[in-house]
């Protein structure tokens, strides 16, 4: 009596099917995986450095053993609390420097954003590409002549500045908000219309809450890159608003009694605190900037 | 053909047109929206420019705006002076040193940025594991503020007992190079590529995955060697993003001039440091020549004479770009 | 009252192009009227110049009695469903139905009311908190009609609103569709270019192309007295089979047959030598090898389609077909075996009860009903004569309702 049954296939384990992969092929994962490590180790370098530098005696170099011995933590507190300048205090300047100037960039690019993608108007291509060009222009061509105005004005020693860079916007990001918001479903702007919202409403209740990828991405990379601003807080404001930028560049860290001005480990700690806050940001919302410049596509 | 189907409706009377045009409703919308931005467009930015190229013509010296008398000696405002101040540039041997040393330097950072950025990028898409750690890292030294960078690399390459000195002894090199006074350039270069080129990574990342995968599995088949597949399929694909990325750096690098300074030996004067002459990039030149100087006039012409050339070099890359850019369009255009 | 009167609407494009040229239209109170044509006949457009959404280039709009025609979209009293829903994807389903309910400034407790009975219209109960992210197609279009429904407008404006779903729920919608119009009594303009959706939710429908109204009447009328040649061959599925025919001697004469003309009475005097002649393909009858009829035709058999409830019959024929240009793509869609240029002749189509005989033939003879079929004047393509049954017995059964 013949059953129907076919013939038992040999099965084949996965682990076996993986052992059959070509010499090469894992000679160049080796490979790979070494080049990557190395770069890492590579890039991981200066800030370990910088960080086992900033553990080092007060007034040392950074000769003698690679990891300090003892590591003298007490750089950090001294760094923290040095009597005549306070670091909570310049940390809450730049806190502020740096949110007044972000929050507002981040709405009004994302509201320039939103009139170049849905409007249709007079003179909105040649704005753009004006837009576009002032990107070309070279910061350094415009900053003295931006201080000069400044001067003009009164607004040194002020933060008024940081507040009119936020309202006007960055045109980096209004080009980002663009790009994304061409991609919206013009539907929704319709159906907008019928219930009876006009434009800003449209844009308020609408499309803002539908950014808060783009609206991340623009968080980060316009606050990042002004806590880390140097040039401006050093030359408008003076030495009680200042942020942490100018204090830590100039190395105000001067142990007491000293004739040195510049003692490295306590500089270097001061570095490292500054840097945290950014890092720690990024950390937190990295996966959401990866993703926001795919959606976007940079294509050129 | 058309058919009128209300006949028989009572005819209403129409008033005469009255057009509120949603097309001026629009850009109304339009206007209000970019209203911020254009703002500071005018005032923060044309402005400047403008005042910048006036001063360029006259003796402005930062304090004499308005006349103004000292020790009885009486000081008059600036004026006009027409364009002495260019020809003298033109002339200065200084002027033409430092745009040499930009252009030196942007020969070499903007390569090695764009190599070591598209190279991170394909190690990245490579399919290796842990992919967010390693992404982490490379673009973490991008997020490092300007001011802690520059410290964290003076002490690496200090003198005596910086890590780098310690590696290049460690392989049989002299261990003791002044990087900051002797090759303060070569720093300056490390510095750039390493806190830079983070962001460039992420965006040649976007690029490559964007290139879909079928693409490389024809080529597979077709017998093509990873290392054909990445010039036959890769890189002409990429060119749109290597364009983007080439126009970037060369405005980053004709920007840049916090790093020079930074970097000085000894950091008191804020922009009035000195900066070692292999780092002597333009616009630290026309920043000291302002900031240290005095000569406003003459920091500003020397910009208003950089900023032509500059915007011919970008007009050259961009125009370039017809013989190497790969245009989505262009392959469908002549059929 | 909410009748809506459109006055020679205009709405030409910066480019130049017309999309509505000169569209005149009344649609009663309560009325469904549909739109509908071929892709890009302006149907679409013409919607949302209604809406408000397009600036009519010249023409008056008339919502009720009030001009809208330089009103804004939300100050018309209007709901309308898109053709991909456009729900907020940010907001739950009951927010989506509240939102314009909201703006407009209805009291809380009346939004609330209104929310629910939306809901329970449509079933919708259970999804009020979820997001449209979260619900099908099916789910989101009745999401899309509870947004509209709640407003409690003046008319329903409706973009293709049935055309993302599949073939089954769309045809359950569909009945949903003609129960909530029964229920609710609110006038309707619905948009498709599916002329069964059109001849089965309409109360009446116009037939538009070019940016122009060809013909607007009820579906039987359409059906049956086609005003010209586009009509008669855009509604009705499969297309209706036209032919070049001559009138010779007193007899229609093409592709080798001579028919009696005296079959047609005293209409047969309103045909001018050259016309054209429209068989519909359910109109044609199968005729047994012993059975005779006044007007047959006879040919070979080229493809067979045995669809279940009823068979499609491809036969070619020597004679020159007529289309009229605009409707080559709509035939392309519906697959007609090489119904333009066949190795000789044209492909003609007749539909058959299901058991047709000719499943194993390989030759036919058909029956033409000469009440059943149409006449057009080949230069204006307008209709001479259409085919009008003397009776519900001339209308061969059984034929399955129109193709889905």
């Amino acid at each position: 009596m013949s059953s129907l049954t076919l013939p038992r296939l040999r099965d084949k384990s996965p682990r076996r099917r993986r052992r059959r992969r070509s010499r090469s092929w894992v000679l160049g994962r080796a490979l790979v995986y070494a080049t990557v490590l190395l770069l890492a180790a590579a890039f991981v370098v200066p800030v370990l450095w910088g960080f086992l530098a900033s553990l080092r005696q007060h007034q040392a170099g950074v000769g003698g053993s690679i990891v300090p011995n003892p590591l003298h933590w007490e750089n950090y507190s001294r760094a923290w609390s040095y009597p005549s300048l306070s670091f909570p205090h310049y940390l809450k300047n730049t806190v502020f420097v740096t949110s007044l100037a972000t929050i507002p960039t981040v709405l009004t690019s994302a509201m320039a954003g939103f009139g170049f993608a849905r409007h249709r108007a007079r003179g909105r291509n040649l704005l753009f590409l004006f837009m576009i060009g002032t990107t070309f222009v070279p910061f350094a061509v415009t900053f003295l002549m931006s201080y000069f105005l400044f001067l003009q004005v009164h607004l040194v020693d002020t933060y008024w500045p940081w507040f009119l860079w936020g309202l006007s916007a960055n045109a980096g990001m209004i080009f980002l908000f663009r790009q994304f918001y061409m991609n919206f479903p013009r539907e929704l702007d319709d159906a907008a219309s019928i219930d009876g919202c006009g434009r800003l409403r449209t844009f308020v209740q609408i499309y803002l809450p539908n950014s808060t990828s783009i609206l991340a991405v623009a968080s980060i990379i316009m606050g990042i890159g002004w806590w880390g601003d140097y040039i401006w807080a050093s030359l408008l404001l003076n030495n009680h608003q200042t942020t942490l930028s100018p204090i830590i560049a100039t190395g105000y860290y001067e142990p007491p009694g000293s004739n040195s001005f510049f003692s490295v480990p306590e500089t270097l700690a001061g570095a490292m605190m500054y840097t945290i806050p950014p890092l720690l940001f990024f950390f937190l919302l990295q996966k959401k900037l990866a993703r926001g410049i795919v959606t976007t596509g940079v294509k050129g | 053909m058309a058919i009128d189907a209300d006949a028989g409706s009572a005819t209403v009377v129409r008033k005469p047109r009255r057009r509120v045009s949603f097309r001026r409703r629009e850009a109304l919308a339009f206007y209000g929206f970019i209203s911020p931005w254009l703002l500071g467009f005018v005032f923060l930015g044309l402005l400047p420019i403008i005042a910048g190229f006036l001063i360029s013509l006259s003796n402005f010296n930062g304090f004499n705006l308005h006349g103004y008398t000292v020790n009885g000696i009486h000081h008059p405002g600036a004026h006009y002076i027409g364009f002495s101040k260019y020809t003298r540039a033109l002339h200065d041997p200084y002027f033409w040193q430092s745009l040499k040393t930009t252009g030196k330097i942007a020969l070499i950072v903007i390569p090695l940025g764009i190599v070591t950025q598209l190279g991170l990028a394909l190690l990245l898409n490579s399919g290796i594991k842990f992919l967010g750690l390693w992404r982490t890292i490379f673009f973490a030294a991008f997020v490092v503020p300007v001011v802690a960078k520059t410290d964290m690399w003076k002490a690496v390459s200090a003198q005596d007992g910086g890590v780098l000195n310690r590696v290049i002894g460690f392989f049989g090199g002299p261990k003791h190079i002044d990087w900051i006074n002797g090759h303060p350039t070569a720093l300056l270069l490390m510095l750039l590529v390493w806190g830079g080129s983070g962001i460039g990574m992420l965006i040649f990342l976007a690029g490559l995955r964007s290139i879909p995968e079928e693409l490389y599995e024809a080529a597979r088949i077709d017998g093509a060697s990873k290392l054909r597949s990445f010039w036959a399929i890769t890189l002409p694909l990429l060119t749109p993003v290597l364009m983007f990325e080439l126009v970037t750096s060369l405005i980053f690098v004709s920007s840049m001039f916090q790093e020079p300074l930074l970097l000085s030996p000894g950091l008191q004067g804020g922009i009035a440091s000195y900066v070692p002459n292999g780092n002597r990039v333009f616009n630290i030149e026309a920043l000291q020549q302002i900031g240290v100087t005095g000569d406003w006039g003459y920091g500003a012409a020397e910009i208003w004479i950089f900023v032509p050339m500059l915007l011919f070099v970008t007009a050259a890359v961009f125009y370039s770009g017809k013989f190497w850019v790969y245009s989505a369009s262009e392959q469908y255009g002549r059929e | 009252m909410s009748r809506i009167d459109l006055q020679d609407i205009l709405k030409e494009f910066p480019n130049g192009v017309r999309a509505v040229d000169g569209v005149s239209l009344t649609i009663d109170d309560g009325e469904f009227m549909v739109l509908v044509g071929p892709s890009g006949c302006g149907k679409t457009t013409l919607l949302r110049c209604i809406a408000g959404l397009e600036e009519v280039t010249d023409g008056a709009v008339f919502i009720g009695d009030r001009d809208v025609t330089d009103v804004a979209p939300k100050d018309r009293d209007i709901a309308m469903v898109f053709q991909n829903y456009a729900l907020y994807p940010h907001m739950t389903v009951r927010r989506n139905i509240a939102f314009g309910l909201k703006v407009h400034g209805t009291p809380r407790a009346e939004i609330a009311a209104r929310v629910a009975e939306a809901a329970r219209l449509l079933g919708l109960e259970d999804l009020l908190d979820r997001r449209p992210l979260a619900l099908s197609g099916g789910q989101r279009q009745r999401v899309a009609m509870g947004r509209a429904i709640a407003r409690r407008p003046v008319v329903y404006l409706m973009d293709e609103p049935l055309s993302n779903l599949d073939a089954k729920l769309r045809v359950r919608v569909r009945a949903d569709l003609a129960r909530l119009h029964e229920q609710l009594g609110v006038t309707t303009i619905y948009v498709t270019h599916d002329q069964v959706e059109a001849m089965t939710l309409a109360d009446r429908a116009a037939v538009m192309n070019g940016g122009q109204i060809q013909q607007v009447d009820t579906p039987q009328e359409l059906y049956w007295s086609p005003v010209n040649l586009f009509v008669a061959a855009f509604i009705g599925s499969p297309s209706m089979n036209l032919l070049e025919a001559r009138v010779e001697g007193g007899n229609l004469k093409f592709g080798g047959f001579s028919l009696p003309l005296d079959e047609l009475g005293d209409n047969a005097r309103k045909l001018p030598p050259r016309v054209v002649l429209g068989i519909r393909p359910e109109h044609l009858t199968e005729l047994g090898s012993d059975e005779t009829a006044p007007w047959s035709i006879e040919a070979d058999v080229s493809v067979v389609e045995n669809l279940g409830a009823e068979t499609l019959v491809f036969f070619p024929l020597d004679v020159t077909a007529v289309e009229p240009d605009e409707l080559v793509d709509i035939r392309e869609g519906e697959e007609q075996a090489g119904l333009i240029a066949a190795d000789h002749g044209t492909m003609l189509t007749a539909r058959l009860p299901s058991m047709a005989r000719t499943a194993t033939r390989k030759r036919i003879r058909l029956a033409l009903h000469p009440n059943l079929c149409y006449f057009f004047d080949p230069a204006t393509g307008s209709c001479i004569l259409a085919g009008r049954p003397r009776s519900a017995d001339e209308i061969p059964l059984p034929v399955a309702g129109p193709l889905q």
